[in-house]
């Protein structure tokens, strides 16, 4: 079971969850908001708004943006969730459907440990409830034999129940939401009982359309979803503002010793990702193939924190071509024939043509070799 | 003195046109003044009538020049519609009140004069409503919206009740315009103009006067009194002679992106806004769904209901009063589309825009070929729409012939309300024809301008086809002037363009202009059987212009050039058609003839080999006549290039030819075999060109047949039985019980 025994030591852990980690904000936010919230929401739906989206508050606190992109997105979904319909968040992989989704249950529910997480071995008891074998043996089926899945705690609860990659789930387990969606009930027929979902509660799903072995959803599911499509980032300034903002915050969680990350190290990788993704160069002039890979924000970001690290272990601190090249090759050549041709062509026609690119050119080609 | 209230307005506002009539109800005027040119009094009367269906559009042209023609669009949520349908239904008086058409132009016209240096062109733009500078945009900056729009409509349009809309209009215009001076002069005459309106008005007695402007206006308005010069500004040039009409309009014209200065973003959703305000966010919802419904895509209530709740609940997060057409759409796409745009595009073609065309009384004052044009619709059942439909027509019947008439003339004169399209599926033999139709808007102001050439639509499309082919002695031209005369039925223009053919074929010498011309002339004459016209006028002049190609074909085929000689081709092939189309032995014969002698003469390869080629397909050649042509062009004397070309010329379009004339085959392969490799390489494209045009059935043939040839030789007969040296005839003989029984024997030859 998800629970948040070890929050003591909340500090250690890898990654906070997003109630932790943002906990000043949300309670700022709870502090100065006197707008109407709706039933077991912890912030009025404009807080949460502006707990995605970042603002001032009366108070002068600052709250940073979670989402760079259009408002209207976050707005949709903030809309959809106060109605109490479902909401699938959608988009090619690295788009930040995760991330919303988490941030939002953080600030709607106080609460984002609430997760499903979809594989194809996902089965039904992940998503209703499971049976404590030892326990329904001694003593006969009874609530307390019962293993609770998340969703079930939610609609207990009332609370957000969060379902990542709902598209890699198997069709039949996914049918399962549907009673829940529609019914807000979950039926224990051993029992000859039911839960039923308190005030509260609510779905978001994460799917992407990229990936392979991807189910499609049934139209009666999708029925039952109001869906928001995550875009990858409209412009270059966008992309590279979110990427600086996701590395500080990482390498500052990773207690990287290195400096501020260099703003046009940032805007060189992300630059070099959009132009492969686009299959042209910025100014339009020049096509270039595009590698199997997506390219997401999320892969600059990590290539972005690797550099990070590089720079400080092993390097004078600062981050620098030779830090990132190695991560930057490492992102875009998933194929080692086919990325690495177009890597190549691209590095040859594209970077060592760049002003003030020689650098990076010459620690990407010493890294191919 | 007379009450005078001002109500500036937005051109095409929904919620200020409720707000206007509410505003007129309260203060009951005697005379509404609304703003636009004074030479549209005289047409107002029309506006009363009940068959006056917006959106329309006042059109003003020039009299000597149509083509310079203004038009002010009314919808019926636009203000000045409201305040003039207010003056009719109330039995108010109701004026323009803006400068008169004539005098803009005359001084627009003026100006040009005066900057003909080209220092300084005067703008031409054609709208005339709004100054380009746009006071809503400071507004709704000023109120922290990025998009003007967006700020109208939240503010006033979605307004429940705004009773101090004006006053507030007012104000705001006030602050904005300080007292700044109107930017041009044509701006500056207007404003004077208006104000000397309001004072006529005055003059005449009539107590309470509503003026119906826009709002940029406004404040210059209500402060007339200060005024003083108007007489000095106003004074101008001669004015033109303009003419005033009503017009159809459509919504999708009504949009800014159409080019129309004062447009709107989404007439049909204003439209939608006017005619039902208090349910619109569900009705607008539902239609969209309706919508969707018919694209076969999955709509239910139910998600129409989601997608009200989502639309709602955006509106309040985002602080508005009720959901917009921004909160409406995400809710749509959210909710019905699932995320995607594709149907969201639908939503916006049909809903937003809206494909509505607008009515006008069938007597209002117009050009007489408008008129012919009308009585022709109504014969014909032609209603116009600007819906595009597709139009199946029976040549056979008597109205479809009718009507396919109607439209090739409206093409003539510029019109092309109807487009030809090919025939799709199962009827499009020579009685079909199709045509799509979408009456669009601006052929208002072309039917206009083809009354310069007629009365009626005939007339017109005569007189300018027949003044078109006297400005031109090109044969091919003039041909295709036929085909379009004869099935338009112009008799003048067919006689007149059949007389410039004449001529124009005594002096044409170009062989391939006279081949490509008998094609066409064939099918009018083709033609005219279905349609009942006579073709048989054309007969003299391909008979003439028969005995020039049958004469200049050899002397014109020397000495080409590859390109020459591939044009030359082309236009050889198609004399077939010409004499599949006429049928008539004794030209066939001729023109056998006539390829025999070019196959056989020192021409270009490929002419040689494509009238080789002819000669096969009319079948009038031996096959020995054929394997020796072959073997003579492909044999060692001629250059390589020479016999790839002939071989081109031969093969190219099908291989049916190769299949069948197995010499034929086997002389190409000897030449392929002689090359050495160089010449290979030389001759691989062209050959490359001439086998790559065949289908992959004629290929797989092809390839069978060289396995064939390769096993067994030439001369194998085609359908020889497949090789039967490994079958056990023993074991074989077992099958066919089980045969018999798959087949439905097997119990009948058992008893029998």
């Amino acid at each position: 079971m998800t629970k948040k025994e070890n929050l003591a030591h909340a500090k250690d852990v890898v990654r906070r969850h997003a109630e932790d980690q943002y906990a000043a904000e949300l309670q700022a936010l709870a502090e100065s908001d006197r707008r109407a919230r709706p039933p077991q929401w912890k912030l009025s739906p404009w807080a949460v708004k502006t707990y995605l989206l970042g603002g001032t508050l009366e108070s002068g606190f600052e709250i940073t943006p979670k989402y760079i992109g259009a408002p209207r997105l976050i707005e949709i979904a903030v809309a959809t969730l106060a109605t109490d319909r479902a909401l699938l968040l959608y988009g090619v992989p690295g788009t930040a459907k995760s991330w919303v989704s988490e941030h939002l249950s953080a600030a709607i529910s106080g609460d984002s440990t609430l997760l499903v997480q979809g594989t194809a071995g996902t089965d039904e008891s992940a998503i209703r409830y499971g049976w404590n074998y030892a326990r329904l043996i001694a003593e006969g089926p009874s609530r307390a034999a019962l293993v609770e899945s998340p969703m079930i705690v939610a609609m207990r609860e009332g609370k957000i129940a969060r379902i990542e990659e709902l598209t890699r789930i198997s069709s039949e387990v996914q049918d399962t939401l549907i009673t829940i969606l529609s019914e807000k009930t979950l039926p224990i027929p051993e029992l000859s009982t039911e839960q039923q979902a308190m005030r509260g509660f609510n779905v978001i799903a994460t799917a992407n359309d990229r990936d392979k072995g991807v189910n499609e959803l049934s139209s009666a599911l999708l029925r039952r979803f109001n869906t928001v499509v995550l875009p990858l980032p409209a412009t270059l300034d966008e992309e590279v503002a979110i990427v600086e903002r996701r590395s500080a915050e990482l390498g500052r969680a990773l207690e990287l010793p290195a400096e501020k990350p260099a703003l046009e190290e940032i805007r060189r990788i992300v630059t070099i990702f959009r132009e492969l993704r686009e299959g042209t160069t910025t100014d339009g002039k020049t096509k270039v193939k595009s590698p199997s890979g997506t390219l997401s924000a999320a892969e600059a970001i990590s290539v972005v924190e690797s550099g990070l690290a590089m720079a400080a272990y092993y390097g004078d601190g600062v981050m620098r071509a030779s830090d990132t090249a190695a991560a930057i090759v490492g992102a875009i050549v998933k194929d080692p024939v086919q990325d690495r041709i177009v890597w190549q062509e691209y590095l040859q026609t594209v970077v060592r043509e760049r002003d003030g690119w020689k650098d990076l050119y010459r620690a990407c080609r010493e890294e191919l070799g | 003195m007379a009450d005078v209230r001002v109500f500036g307005i937005r051109h095409h506002g929904p919620g200020c046109a409720r707000a206007l009539r509410a505003a007129l109800d309260d203060f009951s005027p005697d005379c509404v003044l609304v703003e636009g040119p004074a030479e549209g009094n005289d047409i107002l009367p029309f506006a009363a009538r009940a068959e006056m269906q917006p959106p329309i559009a006042m059109l003003l042209y020039q009299a000597e020049s149509p083509k310079d023609a203004v038009f002010y669009p009314f919808a019926v949520f636009s203000p000045e519609w409201q305040a003039i349908r207010w003056a009719a239904e109330k039995g108010g008086v109701c004026r323009f009140m803006d400068l008169a058409c004539g005098v803009r132009w005359a001084v627009e016209e003026e100006e040009k004069a005066q900057t003909i240096d080209g220092a300084n062109p005067a703008e031409t733009s054609k709208d005339v409503e709004d100054p380009p500078f746009d006071p809503w945009a400071v507004m709704a900056e000023a109120a922290g919206f990025d998009d003007h729009e967006h700020w109208w409509e939240h503010q006033i349009e979605r307004a429940a009740k705004a009773p101090d809309l004006f006053a507030a209009i007012l104000e705001s215009m006030r602050a904005i315009r300080n007292d700044a001076p109107p930017e041009n002069r044509i701006e500056a005459m207007r404003e004077a103009e208006m104000c000397r309106s309001i004072k006529t008005a005055e003059k005449d007695g009539f107590q309470k006067i509503a003026v119906v402007c826009g709002a940029y206006h406004a404040p210059v308005l209500v402060d007339r009194s200060k005024r003083k010069g108007d007489a000095e500004i106003l004074r101008a040039p001669k004015k033109k002679k303009v003419v005033a009409t009503w017009i159809p309009w459509t919504h999708s014209r009504l949009t800014s992106r159409s080019g129309y200065g004062a447009g709107v973003t989404a007439p049909g959703f204003y439209h939608h806004l006017f005619v039902a305000p208090d349910s619109a966010s569900a009705r607008w919802i539902a239609s969209a769904a309706r919508l969707l419904r018919d694209q076969d895509l999955d709509a239910s209530s139910a998600s129409v209901i989601e997608a009200v709740r989502l639309a709602d609940a955006l509106a309040a997060l985002r602080d508005r009063r009720a959901p917009g057409l921004s909160e409406l759409n995400e809710a749509i796409r959210s909710v019905l589309a699932h995320g995607s745009d594709a149907p969201l595009a639908i939503v916006r073609k049909k809903l937003e825009l809206g494909d509505v065309l607008g009515n006008v009384p069938s007597d209002v004052p117009t050009v007489p070929i408008a008129r012919d044009l009308e009585a022709m619709q109504k014969s014909l059942r032609l209603k116009p729409s600007a819906d595009e439909k597709i139009l199946d027509l029976d040549l056979r019947e008597e109205t479809d012939r009718r009507r396919s008439t109607l439209l090739r003339r409206l093409v003539v004169l510029d019109i092309p309300w109807g487009e030809p399209v090919k025939g799709q599926g199962k009827a499009s033999g020579t009685f079909h024809e199709y045509w799509k139709l979408a009456w669009r808007a601006e052929f208002a102001v072309r039917v206009i301008e083809a009354d310069f050439f007629g009365q009626t639509i005939e007339s017109a499309a005569d007189a300018k086809l027949t003044e078109k082919s006297t400005e031109t002695r090109d044969l091919a031209r003039l041909v295709a002037m036929l085909e379009i005369a004869v099935p338009a039925a112009l008799p003048a223009a067919t006689s007149h363009v059949i007389a410039r053919i004449r001529e124009s074929c005594a002096l044409t010498s170009d062989i391939e202009t006279i081949a490509k011309a008998l094609p066409a002339l064939a099918r009018i004459v083709r033609y005219g059987d279905v349609r009942g016209t006579d073709g048989a006028v054309l007969l003299p002049i391909i008979d003439g212009l028969f005995e020039r190609l049958v004469i200049g074909l050899l002397p014109s085929s020397s000495s080409l050039d590859d390109l020459a000689a591939r044009k030359m081709l082309d236009a050889v092939r198609g004399v077939r058609a010409a004499l599949e189309t006429l049928k008539d032995p004794e030209f066939l014969k001729r023109w056998i003839a006539a390829l025999s002698a070019l196959a056989d003469a020192q021409v270009h390869g490929l002419l040689r080999g494509g009238a080789l080629r002819e000669l096969i397909e009319q079948a009038s050649v031996a096959d020995d006549e054929i394997e020796r042509r072959v073997a003579y062009s492909l044999s060692k004397g001629h250059p390589p290039a020479e016999a790839a070309s002939f071989i081109e010329g031969l093969v190219s379009g099908s291989g049916i030819v190769l299949l069948h004339f197995d010499g034929l085959w086997a002389a190409i392969d000897r030449f392929i075999r002689g090359l050495d490799e160089d010449g290979f390489r030389e001759q691989a494209p062209i050959l490359r060109r001439s086998f790559g045009q065949f289908t992959g059935p004629e290929r797989r043939a092809m390839g069978e047949k060289v396995k064939r040839l390769g096993s067994g030789g030439i001369g194998r007969p085609k359908a020889a039985a497949p090789a039967d040296d490994d079958v056990d005839p023993e074991r074989a003989a077992r099958v066919l019980p089980i045969l018999a029984r798959l087949l439905g024997k097997g119990s009948k030859e058992a008893t029998s």
